[in-house]
């Protein structure tokens, strides 16, 4: 049997049974020349596309500006061990292709938010699905579809949990609706500060202190006002001045500088909020705050004890014993001093990153001993740095999952049913009760929900079409908002927060800003972006730019997607 | 070193079970579907130490009709295998052919291809068999479970039809299995036990005891349960009609595309949806089974794609039974009690217990005998 052969019988078995499934033979053409745009192919998306191409799509658009990494191959099966460091857009493309020649995939290793993908991009696909790991790009994703009207479907994929959330913004809930918790739970300054109750506050604080001393110390920092403490400027206290007395040689520098580091993070500080304790009326304090000596005993020898690859064999290993508190403090001055030594070579901020050794190995030590200090069971750098690099662990089985439930609701919408007759999914670690029904649940459908009255993706969007190299702002806001659209507007900003209209603007504005009146769009380079526009009664929209030339300047409101939200045949 | 590809789920299990992963040894049989790739890639790329894939090929050659399955991976069972190899090249991945030749090859010689299985069972390699898609209905589900209870094995049993997908566990009368608890945050109340060593614990270590969940996290709890498995035979002998469940109508389908398969296996005939529908309304008349009309329309529905096979209700399916292989292995959580039934159009993800008071064994009648043939081990 020759590969024709093979080809032929599985596109014919695929094609047959979407026509019994949904007992149509137009559905078979529908799905044969819809586009469908694919964003992510990482865990989730990786399973999408091949139930895509295997479902009888056949063209697809692949988005995605990550390499692969040997922590995916586990699940993301597109990709072999030889691929690593290679893109997955490109190696998904090629290995999709050999298992079905029939399909036709192109790849874009590129940031979906990129200036590539205009309007006009979206708007050729019959549907769009989001396998993305991140809350910023999938608000861009999401805003996007509103604006093209096209319908978004959802995904996400956490260890054993995940959903598939289909949306039309404007008909459905959008993900802008409901506000979604951050990433990672927000802990409150004092609880870092002084009162950790957990590991994860340790290495929290652990990664606070590493930013604080080496990194850009931003103010959202719990520790911003230990601002002295920033290696730039301990350093420049032991440069030799000129009154010419005695330079410091190297490794005094070093020494006295993890000697003042360690005396402040981990006796001075401690000792401070033992002395808060004692003010209220709490359970004793189980602090332990070591002595100078104690802390002197570690700065010897360290140089000997430890190096780089021994520290990273005990990162990979998730057995490693938690560290004791004098290897703590050993492994810290260690990575300290290297630290402090990588600072000087190349003059500007660290950036903490969970895949360097020594970066993580000093989070492990300093939330280890920050742990201790506190009475909190500590943890070893493979599970630290879970915890500082915010890993998601993720499964082959959660993927496939979700994977199939996302791809067969596309199938529904594209034969017909209205995409408010879909289902939002999830699927759940245990199962679950549900009300009024007597069996228990690992996958729930839950009805979807229509938009948010406070949605701005839902109900406040505006199309702006022109020849973005002839309007001006004043145009823009003279002859577009206040007369075609009835808005007087407040503020026009860009999500960067530049501001390009202000309707009363500061006296201290210099002259050269107030030139944006009479800018072009395309001299400002707003077009193909999401804008905000705040009016005078406080209402806020968001608008879209496109370029269209020679044409009179257009503003429209996007309202519903066609009359009843459904792909008709 | 291979923990680093299985960084992202040794932070979700630990360790142990990986290790137990590593050195499981799985059989998967049945017909080379889309459900049987799916499942032997999730199981591959997550580590499983053994896979021994195997085709009832004696029915296969004469099917009148083949079933419109949908694969991707091979064309055959070696091409599977060798595809499989590629995603995991730590893991050994069989035929039943290639197994038994390297293994067992004294159990070549048995004639029948199913009694190759079955004593290929008895040799207790296997932790876990798993059926995919019986195109038969019924009789090889009923002999494997049979053999699988004789010899502690844990036996699954897998079926799709088009968008309805089914699990089916029988892990034997006494399945017992533990559940993790967290422990304190607080060191001074957290006992860990003391290495001899600084060691480190390589992924590969033999002896999986060595491998104790004792990192920083969690420590298994001495807090053991145990379930009690109707047989197969109780499954499908139990008058689902009488169930108390929101899945009865499944559960009553289930029954008539085993029934449906029986008959409509071996010939070559095409019959229309209409025909198929009509021999479902007579199905429920023979059973006297009662339905609500809104479940008899999606019923009616489901007759049209009993034979197809859509890839992406099987991905799923394949998700949920590699999941329960994993806690199989673990014994770490309580696997599905013990019918999970899957509906993809209304995206529901249910469990069915059948109690123990519908629970019958069956007693073959002289119609069972006219009907279907026996398959005897």
């Amino acid at each position: 049997m020759n590969i024709e052969y093979y080809n032929d019988r599985y596109q014919s078995n695929i094609y047959k049974g979407l026509e019994h499934c949904f007992l149509s033979s137009r559905v078979v053409e529908k799905i044969r020349h819809s586009k469908i745009l694919l964003i992510g192919v990482g865990g989730v998306g990786s399973e999408v596309l091949k139930n895509l191409v295997f479902s009888g799509f056949v063209n697809i658009h692949l988005v995605d500006l990550d390499t692969i990494s040997v922590s995916n191959l586990n699940r993301q099966f597109l990709f072999r061990s030889e691929d690593v460091g290679k893109y997955k857009a490109v190696v998904a493309k090629d290995r999709i292709t050999k298992l079905c020649s029939w399909s036709h995939i192109t790849a874009s290793v590129e940031n979906i938010r990129s200036r590539k993908f205009p309007l006009e991009f979206f708007k050729q696909f019959a549907a769009v699905i989001c396998a993305l790991d991140n809350h910023k790009a999938r608000l861009y994703v999401n805003e996007v579809c509103a604006f093209a009207q096209v319908p978004l479907f959802e995904t996400g994929s956490t260890g054993y949990q995940g959903q598939v959330i289909p949306i039309l913004a404007g008909t459905t809930e959008c993900y802008n609706c409901e506000p979604k918790p951050p990433q990672t739970e927000h802990i409150p300054v004092c609880t870092i500060r002084h009162r950790p109750e957990t590991v994860d506050h340790c290495v929290v604080w652990a990664t606070y202190l590493f930013e604080v001393l080496f990194g850009n110390l931003e103010d959202s920092n719990p520790l911003s006002d230990e601002k002295e403490y920033k290696v730039s400027r301990l350093s420049r206290e032991w440069e030799p001045n000129d009154a010419g007395s005695e330079s410091v040689t190297e490794k005094d520098w070093e020494d006295m500088t993890c000697e003042r580091i360690m005396n402040k993070f981990f006796i001075e500080d401690l000792q401070f909020i033992e002395s808060l304790k004692e003010d209220t009326v709490s359970s004793p304090s189980r602090m332990k705050v070591p002595s100078q000596e104690q802390l002197r005993r570690h700065l010897w020898n360290v140089e000997e004890k430890y190096s780089v690859e021994d520290l990273k064999l005990e990162e990979q290993n998730p057995h490693q014993l938690v560290w004791t508190s004098d290897k703590a403090y050993e492994v810290f001055i260690f990575c300290l001093k290297q630290l402090l030594r990588r600072w000087k070579e190349s003059k500007s901020a660290l950036i903490f990153d969970k895949d360097d050794t020594i970066s993580l190995a000093f989070v492990t030590a300093a939330s280890t001993l920050r742990a201790i200090a506190f009475d909190i069971s500590a943890k070893n750098s493979f599970d630290v740095r879970g915890i500082a690099g915010r890993i998601i662990p993720a499964l082959s089985t959660t993927n496939a999952v979700i994977g199939g439930i996302v791809v067969f609701q596309l199938l529904r919408f594209l034969s017909g049913t209205h995409i408010k007759d879909l289902y939002n999914a999830r699927l759940s670690q245990v199962p679950r009760s549900r009300p009024r029904h007597s069996d228990e649940v690992i996958i729930t459908p839950e009805v979807i929900r229509p938009p948010t009255a406070e949605c701005v993706i839902c109900h406040e969007l505006l199309l702006v079409t022109c020849d973005t190299r002839k309007v001006t702002v004043r145009q823009f806001v003279e002859e577009g908002l206040k007369e075609q659209t009835k808005v007087e507007p407040f503020s026009v900003a860009t999500d960067e927060g530049y501001i390009i209209y202000e309707s009363e603007p500061d006296d201290e504005v210099s002259i050269e800003s107030r030139n944006t009146d009479m800018s072009t769009f395309a001299q400002l380079q707003v077009e193909e972006q999401p804008i905000s526009i705040l009016d005078e009664s406080g209402v806020h929209y968001r608008a879209w730019i496109r370029h269209q030339c020679d044409i009179p300047l257009l503003i429209e409101r996007i309202s519903s997607f066609m009359d009843d939200g459904c792909d008709c045949l | 070193m291979t923990s680093a590809i299985y960084d992202r789920q040794i932070r979700l299990w630990g360790l142990q079970t990986q290790s137990k992963i590593s050195q499981s040894r799985i059989f998967l049989y049945g017909y080379h579907c889309g459900l049987l790739e799916e499942l032997a890639k999730d199981l591959v790329l997550t580590g499983v130490g053994t896979l021994v894939i195997g085709e009832y090929s004696e029915v296969t050659e004469t099917l009148g009709r083949q079933p419109m399955f949908v694969t991707y991976l091979g064309h055959d069972l070696e091409q599977l295998v060798e595809a499989l190899s590629v995603l995991n090249p730590h893991a050994q991945i069989y035929t039943v052919n290639t197994f038994l030749k390297q293994h067992f090859s004294q159990l070549v010689e048995e004639q029948n291809e199913l009694q190759r299985v079955s004593k290929l069972i008895e040799t207790k390699t296997f932790a876990i068999c798993c059926l995919v898609c019986e195109r038969l209905g019924s009789p090889i589900a009923l002999a494997l479970d049979r053999v699988c209870r004789d010899n502690n094995t844990f036996f699954m049993y897998a079926e799709i039809a088009g968008a309805l997908g089914f699990l089916i566990l029988d892990l034997g009368c006494h399945y017992t299995y533990r559940q993790l608890k967290k422990i304190s945050e607080r060191a001074s109340k957290t006992k860990i036990r003391p290495f001899k060593n600084d060691e480190v614990i390589d992924l590969d270590v033999n002896d999986s005891e060595e491998a104790k969940d004792d990192h920083s996290y969690s420590i298994p709890l001495e807090d053991e349960h145990t379930l009690d498995y109707p047989t197969l035979e109780q499954v499908f002998s139990c008058k689902c009609g009488l169930l108390q469940s929101s899945s009865k109508a499944s559960l009553v389908f289930l029954a008539f595309v085993r029934k449906w398969r029986e008959e409509y296996s071996v010939t070559s005939q095409q019959d229309c949806l209409e025909e198929r529908q009509r021999k479902f309304e007579m199905f429920l008349q023979r059973q006297k089974i009662g339905l609500r009309k809104c479940e008899m329309q999606s019923l009616y529905k489901f007759c049209s794609f009993i034979d197809v096979e859509l890839i992406s209700a099987s991905s799923c399916l394949a998700g949920i039974l590699g999941r329960e292989i994993v806690k199989l292995i673990s014994r770490n959580e309580k696997p599905i009690f013990n019918i999970f039934i899957f509906d993809a159009f209304s995206c529901l993800g249910s469990i069915v217990d059948i109690p123990s008071t519908l629970r019958v064994d069956r007693k073959r009648s002289r119609d069972d005998e006219v009907e279907s043939p026996i398959y005897d081990i």
